[in-house]
């Protein structure tokens, strides 16, 4: 089974997708900040990670910039509300950029993609 | 007695070419002739060197001692005799005369018979007389005369070697005291060392207790420079007394003279003239000779010959030492002139700490005033009132009575320790009214003094400014006097020199430079304020900014919950049934989610925070990927698009803003045509006035907009159920504007609307392109194979 | 202690007078006291004559004189372990047949030739890198020694801390040369005041290291006295009385190695005090040397001098006339001025029995003459020292001396009476007192067993190098504690 971590600091979010990917028939992670994250990164060998930008402790830019360093094969998914900053990293950071949106069918859409291997 | 003869011949030869000194060969001739002679005594006589006297000098009996010294003057006696006629004579006992003529020969040789002399001399000099005595009567044969003869050649030649030797000798000597003197002197070049080495030096050679140098400038007749070493006598001659009367004596000048003193003591002087080429004369003075037996000695004319060679060769060096001294002296003025550059310099820097004028005149006063800085005792700026034509003080200061000991920068930053009240200085700008305003007027510096009258103080400032010598020097800016510097010594009372005036003249236009830059200043500052008062204003009237700001921090607060709602609202429905009531309201939850979300989108991924992400771009190429972004919007509508795309030259900007710009209008455009419809964008260059533009028309087929709502659309808080937010188009107008571009909106009603969009190429992207031929050659404002 | 000793002359290479034996005989006690010794000499013609090897040490000086520059060739020479002798050699300078001078006088370029010298050995001590504690110059011809150590050459290190004693032998010759010479030196024109080298307008080479040396001596305490005053300091009595404090008087002394009667190979027979009848056929060899036709009952009368009214010559010139009448014999050896070359060969003429003259200077004749000799006459003006007489001692020959200097302080006038005393001396330096002084000799010589016991007294003393090279080192720690002190420790 597929291992995927989802990382957000909302409670709610969290909850939210790892009901719709344990659907899916993926095995969820979850992680409320940058730092939970990197340490499951480390204990688990994911096949995906979904990151939000603004977490508490370590944001998700530097759990981004971490996790590269250390899996650079591992696909990473930022999920965040904030749009704006999708120039930034969806050409050279992360592997995609979703802006939040309560139809997770595009979020799904693009896991699957990348775990279809 | 021929071989007698040989042998004493040989012997006289070996003594001759013998190796031992001239003294010893002279001994044993004198002492072999007499053995050869078989006489009692053989004496020579030399003559001295004033050549009038003969002294005894070798005796056969060997050393002499002192009571037996015997002299003749030149001409009496036998021995003087001789001497002049340079003929052997010989005189016995019984002639008459014969005793009481030669008496003194009785001490050396008493009851002598037989008095024989022969002079020495070669073709040229007579060196001395040999005389031979004995106790017979005696008569030489002509063999002992010929021997008599030859030993008087021999001996001669043995003297004239010996001349000729210690000739060599001293002439050696001299050289190398010369050159001792020569190394002395080119071993420096300061002229106090210099002259110290020269008279010491001096003494040393001529082994005299004391030496004396002496310039004086023959123009003033005062003493340039005097050194002195060793013992000079109290009673000394003066140095002066060889010029008002130069030697009238033969030979090279020289003075001497020879004094007692209160112990009886004997002094001797000896000076020579130093001439130099120009207007320096001068003299060089040794002073008693050393002697061990305490007795000083006078100077021989030896030591005048090596005085007067040594000045000749002085006089060259202390000319040289001399030049030195000036260009010494020149380079201390050039020391001085970087030292006050220096201390300009560093009341420069300070000055441009702070653009306060009233800061700006306290440190020029300090400056003025300051020992470290210019020194003067007080200093004043004036400045002229344009309006009214008057120089009016605006500060002055006086010299601390205590002396700062802080370093320059420093103290220039300290309070003015004691100001001058100069508020009711006003001189109005006339020339008649004195220096001040002369300064002004003319634009040039004035040096007050009291004595000169001319140009003198106004009328106005006696009582006020009680000044016997000042400067005065103008603030000139762009050939423009803004007021005057006024400084002056008058507490202390020392005068003023040229010297400080140029100081103060650099000062001074450092100071009209920095006052007027400070005034210059506050005009800006002034204007400033007013320039952001205005700013302001206009930031208040801009409600988007507001809006966009608040819009911003709230919704993205608002998305997260909002995607929690509806994705679980998506979940429940999921598990509702489709008959179930319960299905509606899930529904109507994730619909009205989806219309938040949407109104989210649109305020916060396109109002945007102001990062800004220019950069070169293909226009058309951001419009392609705009539209990959509302594909599905399109599909949904089937609307078709009709792309016109033109040639077009990079544009420079914010790649992100201008995709808002076409992702709002094509938005604006899926949402004018539900039902189908035609997009057609086209792009293409356009010439206006003020350059060239790229031009981009959106036109759909959604029927127009009603003319009630046409002039609203680009009001943010405006609007329609058909034309979303509205919100977008507002947008569109601010990027494009920030952009320097311009949005216009053509309406027909019933068929649809035409946006207009232009943007401005910079000039450098048409550069860039060129090239590559990207746009028309006729779309270029710049010439062809113009300035690359 | 690596002593340094420079000097005009030194047997074995170089002999003129008395000083080279002395500074044999110094060296080779100094080194049986476990000393090292270096003799610097110059590279003479004896030197050259005298028949043992010299080794060229590869170093050739440069010495400028004025405006000219020689080269002077540094040869060496061991003559035992830790006696070692340096030669300068320039043949122009001292290739020739004197030392000092010849029969006429004195070379004229004296000057030159000992400016020379001493400049060369204190470049030598310098090229050579040779480590000395001490300098030990002699006689005026190295007075400019110390000068150049102190002044020219001040600031080279090894010169400047190496301490430098100066021995006067003899004040009568201080080496006057006219100021014009000064060039040649290469010292500065200061140095020509009274307070240096100048002495009435004149350079005085003894002066130079009367001045500049660390510490002074001469060869006896009575002339150490004697120069304090006019009539033996010959104008330097000033400078003597201003360094007394550093100036100390060390007698000569004897070689016994040579000196010794019992086995002198010169003699033609040896003798000692318990056996006297070798002197007897000495003195029948001498007499027959010269030719004499002499009863060898009659006193022989000896002298080994040199021709100058110093050694009082010329009052032996004056009495030998009532001498010959007096029917003894005498012989005399010597070289020196011609006239007086001339007046004894006069002499000697009208007495060809009587008396023998030999015109030079051997070693051999000069042991003969003292071994067969049964009077010897010094009648010097001054003696700073004198050796002659103590070797008379030693061979049982009387003295007969003026008292002066070294004479006064070695010989004790014989009292017949009680029989005290070596031997006769007299204070005025005039024909009658001498001949009155041989006269009391003659007088005790005709007591045939006061004269014996005169003899065996006089051979008894002891007046060897032995006890005197120890005082020498006594003055050389003394310059070398004063050197230290003045470089300040």
């Amino acid at each position: 089974m597929k291992k995927i971590l989802v990382a957000d600091d909302e409670m709610s979010i969290r909850l939210l997708y790892s009901e719709e990917l344990k659907e899916e028939g993926y095995e969820v992670y979850l992680a409320a900040n940058g730092r939970e994250a990197l340490e499951i990164v480390e204990k688990i060998p994911l096949d995906l990670v979904i990151l939000d930008i603004k977490m508490p402790e370590m944001d998700g830019i530097e759990a981004l910039r971490q996790i590269k360093e250390r899996r650079p094969d591992l696909p990473v998914l930022l999920s965040t509300a904030y749009g704006e900053y999708r120039q930034d990293f969806a050409t050279w950071a992360s592997d995609e950029y979703l802006v939040k949106s309560s139809d997770l069918e595009d979020l799904k859409a693009m896991v699957k993609r990348y775990l279809k291997e | 007695m021929a071989s007698d003869r040989a042998a004493f011949l040989t012997q006289m030869v070996e003594v001759l070419t013998s190796t031992v000194s001239f003294g010893e060969r002279l001994n044993n001739m004198v002492h072999l002739l007499a053995r050869h002679l078989k006489v009692d005594l053989a004496l020579y006589f030399a003559l001295d060197k004033t050549k009038e006297t003969l002294f005894l000098n070798i005796s056969s009996q060997g050393p002499i001692p002192p009571h037996m010294r015997v002299e003749f003057p030149l001409g009496q006696g036998v021995v003087g005799e001789t001497a002049v006629t340079r003929k052997v004579r010989v005189v016995h006992r019984l002639q008459p005369e014969a005793l009481s003529a030669n008496a003194p020969l009785e001490k050396l040789h008493p009851n002598f018979h037989t008095l024989a002399a022969f002079p020495v001399a070669d073709d040229n000099f007579l060196y001395g007389v040999l005389v031979l005595l004995d106790k017979q009567d005696r008569t030489f044969g002509a063999a002992e005369r010929q021997s008599m003869q030859l030993a008087g050649l021999m001996l001669a030649g043995t003297l004239r070697q010996a001349i000729v030797q210690e000739e060599a000798k001293k002439r050696i000597a001299e050289l190398s005291v010369l050159f001792e003197v020569g190394k002395a002197l080119s071993a420096t070049v300061e002229l106090d060392e210099l002259l110290e080495r020269i008279v010491s030096t001096t003494a040393k050679v001529i082994t005299a207790r004391g030496a004396a140098l002496e310039i004086i400038d023959r123009a003033t007749g005062e003493t340039r420079v005097s050194s002195r070493y060793g013992q000079i006598p109290a009673v000394c001659p003066a140095l002066k007394e060889m010029f008002p009367r130069p030697a009238k004596t033969t030979g090279p000048p020289h003075f001497e003279t020879q004094s007692v003193d209160a112990d009886g003591r004997t002094h001797y002087c000896l000076a020579v003239p130093l001439t130099f080429k120009g207007q320096l004369q001068g003299t060089l003075c040794v002073y008693d000779k050393f002697s061990p037996n305490e007795v000083y000695l006078p100077f021989d004319p030896e030591n005048r010959q090596l005085l007067i060679t040594m000045a000749g060769l002085i006089v060259n060096a202390i000319e040289n030492a001399l030049t030195f001294q000036q260009v010494e002296d020149l380079a201390e003025r050039n020391e001085r002139m970087v030292q006050n550059l220096t201390v300009l310099q560093e009341i420069s820097q300070v000055l441009l700490t702070t653009v306060q004028e009233e800061r700006l005149l306290e440190m020029i006063l300090q400056g003025l005033t300051l020992e470290q800085g210019l020194g003067f005792d007080r200093g004043v700026v004036l400045m002229v009132d344009e309006a009214s034509q008057t120089l009016t003080g605006a500060k002055g200061a006086e010299r601390a009575a205590q002396p700062s000991q802080a370093a320059l920068p420093a103290a220039l930053l300290s309070p003015l320790p004691q100001e001058v009240p100069v508020a009711d200085w006003q001189i109005p700008l006339r020339p008649d009214q004195g220096a001040l305003a002369l300064a002004v007027l003319k634009k040039r510096p004035y040096h007050y003094q009291e004595h000169l009258k001319e140009p003198g103080l106004p009328a106005v400032l006696p009582g006020k400014l009680a000044a016997r010598e000042f400067f005065v020097v103008p603030l000139i800016v762009k050939d423009r006097a803004t007021g005057v510097i006024l400084v002056d010594n008058q507490a202390s009372g020392r005068p003023l020199e040229s010297e400080p005036l140029n100081v103060l003249n650099m000062f001074a236009s450092q100071a009209a430079l920095v006052l007027e830059n400070a005034h210059l200043y506050s005009t800006i500052e002034a204007n400033n304020r007013e320039l952001l008062l205005i700013r302001e204003r206009m930031l208040e009237s801009d409600r988007l900014a507001a809006l966009s700001s608040l819009a911003s921090g709230m919704a993205h607060e608002i998305r997260n919950p909002l995607v929690s709602i509806g994705g679980f609202a998506r979940r429940i429905s999921k598990l509702v049934e489709e008959t179930s009531p319960l299905r509606g309201y899930v529904e109507v939850i994730q619909e009205e989610v989806t219309r938040l979300e949407k109104l989210l989108r649109e305020i916060l991924d396109f109002t945007g925070e102001n990062l800004s992400y220019y950069g070169d771009h293909d226009l058309v190429k951001l419009i392609e990927d705009t539209l990959v972004l509302v594909q599905r919007d399109l599909d949904a509508a089937n609307i078709k698009v009709v792309k016109e795309f033109a040639p077009l030259p990079r544009l420079h900007c914010d790649h992100r803003q201008i995709k808002q710009v076409f992702y709002n209008l094509f938005s604006n455009a899926c949402q004018a045509m539900p039902h189908g419809g035609t997009l057609t964008i086209r792009t293409y260059p356009l010439e206006k006035e003020d350059g060239l533009y790229e031009a981009i028309t959106v036109t759909d087929t959604g029927g127009g907009i009603p003319m009630e709502v046409l002039h609203n659309i680009f009001n943010p808080f405006f609007s329609t159920k058909d034309y979303g937010t509205g919100l977008g188009l507002a947008i569109a107008q601010r990027i494009v504007s920030r952009h320097y571009g311009q949005i216009e909106v053509n309406n027909e009603m019933g068929k649809g609307v035409t946006f207009l969009i232009t943007l401005p190429v910079a000039k450098y992207c048409l550069v860039k392109d060129a090239g590559q031929n990207a746009v028309p050659a006729s779309a270029l404002k710049a010439p062809k194979g113009g300035r690359r | 202690m690596r002593i340094l000793m420079v000097t005009p002359e030194a047997n074995p290479f170089a002999a003129s007078g008395g000083l080279a034996e002395v500074i044999y005989a110094l060296a080779g006690a100094l080194v049986r006291l476990g000393h090292q010794v270096t003799v610097a000499l110059p590279l003479y013609r004896q030197v050259r004559e005298s028949g043992r090897p010299l080794t060229f040490t590869g170093h050739t000086l440069s010495i400028p004189l004025s405006w000219k520059t020689l080269p002077g060739e540094v040869y060496q020479a061991e003559i035992e372990p830790n006696l070692n002798f340096y030669f300068i050699a320039q043949d122009t300078l001292f290739n020739r047949d004197g030392l000092y001078g010849t029969a006429y006088g004195a070379f004229e370029d004296n000057a030159e030739r000992f400016i020379f010298f001493s400049r060369a050995v204190v470049e030598m001590v310098e090229a050579l890198e040779l480590e000395f504690d001490i300098c030990h110059a002699h006689e005026w011809q190295t007075g400019l020694v110390p000068v150049y150590l102190r002044t020219l050459y001040h600031d080279r290190p090894r010169l400047q801390r190496l301490p430098v004693v100066y021995t006067v032998h003899n004040v009568g010759y201080q080496g006057l040369f006219s100021s014009f010479d000064l060039p040649l030196t290469g010292l500065g024109w200061e140095l020509l005041s009274p307070k240096a080298l100048e002495f009435y307008g004149k350079i005085n080479f003894m002066k130079g290291g009367l001045v500049f040396a660390d510490l002074l001596s001469t060869v006896s305490s009575r002339y150490r006295e004697e120069i304090l005053t006019p009539d033996y300091g010959f104008g330097l009595e000033g400078l003597f009385q201003e360094r007394a404090q550093e100036l100390y008087g060390i007698l000569e002394g004897v070689d016994y190695q040579r000196w010794d009667p019992s086995r002198d190979p010169y003699l033609a027979a040896p003798y000692d005090r318990d056996q006297l009848k070798g002197k007897k056929a000495c003195k029948a060899a001498l007499a027959k040397h010269f030719g004499l036709k002499l009863d060898l009952k009659r006193p022989l009368l000896g002298m080994n001098t040199r021709f100058f009214e110093r050694k009082g010559i010329d009052l032996v010139e004056n009495i030998l006339d009532d001498l010959m009448q007096l029917g003894v014999g005498f012989v005399i050896q010597g070289a020196g001025e011609e006239r007086h070359q001339y007046i004894l060969q006069e002499i000697s003429l009208k007495y060809p029995e009587q008396m023998g003259l030999a015109i030079g200077y051997g070693d051999e004749l000069a042991h003969q003459i003292i071994a067969g000799a049964d009077i010897f006459l010094m009648p010097s003006r001054y003696e700073p020292c004198g050796l002659d007489q103590l070797y008379c001692l030693r061979y049982g020959t009387i003295p007969v001396v003026r008292a002066t200097g070294g004479l006064d302080e070695t010989i004790k006038e014989h009292d017949p009476g009680t029989g005290v005393g070596t031997g006769f001396k007299f204070t005025g330096a005039t024909p009658t007192e001498l001949l009155g002084a041989v006269q009391r000799a003659l007088a005790v010589y005709q007591d045939g067993a006061a004269w014996e016991a005169l003899m065996q007294h006089n051979m008894a003393l002891d007046f060897s190098w032995d006890t005197l090279a120890p005082k020498y080192l006594e003055l050389y720690q003394a310059a070398v504690d004063k050197r230290r002190s003045l470089l300040g420790g």
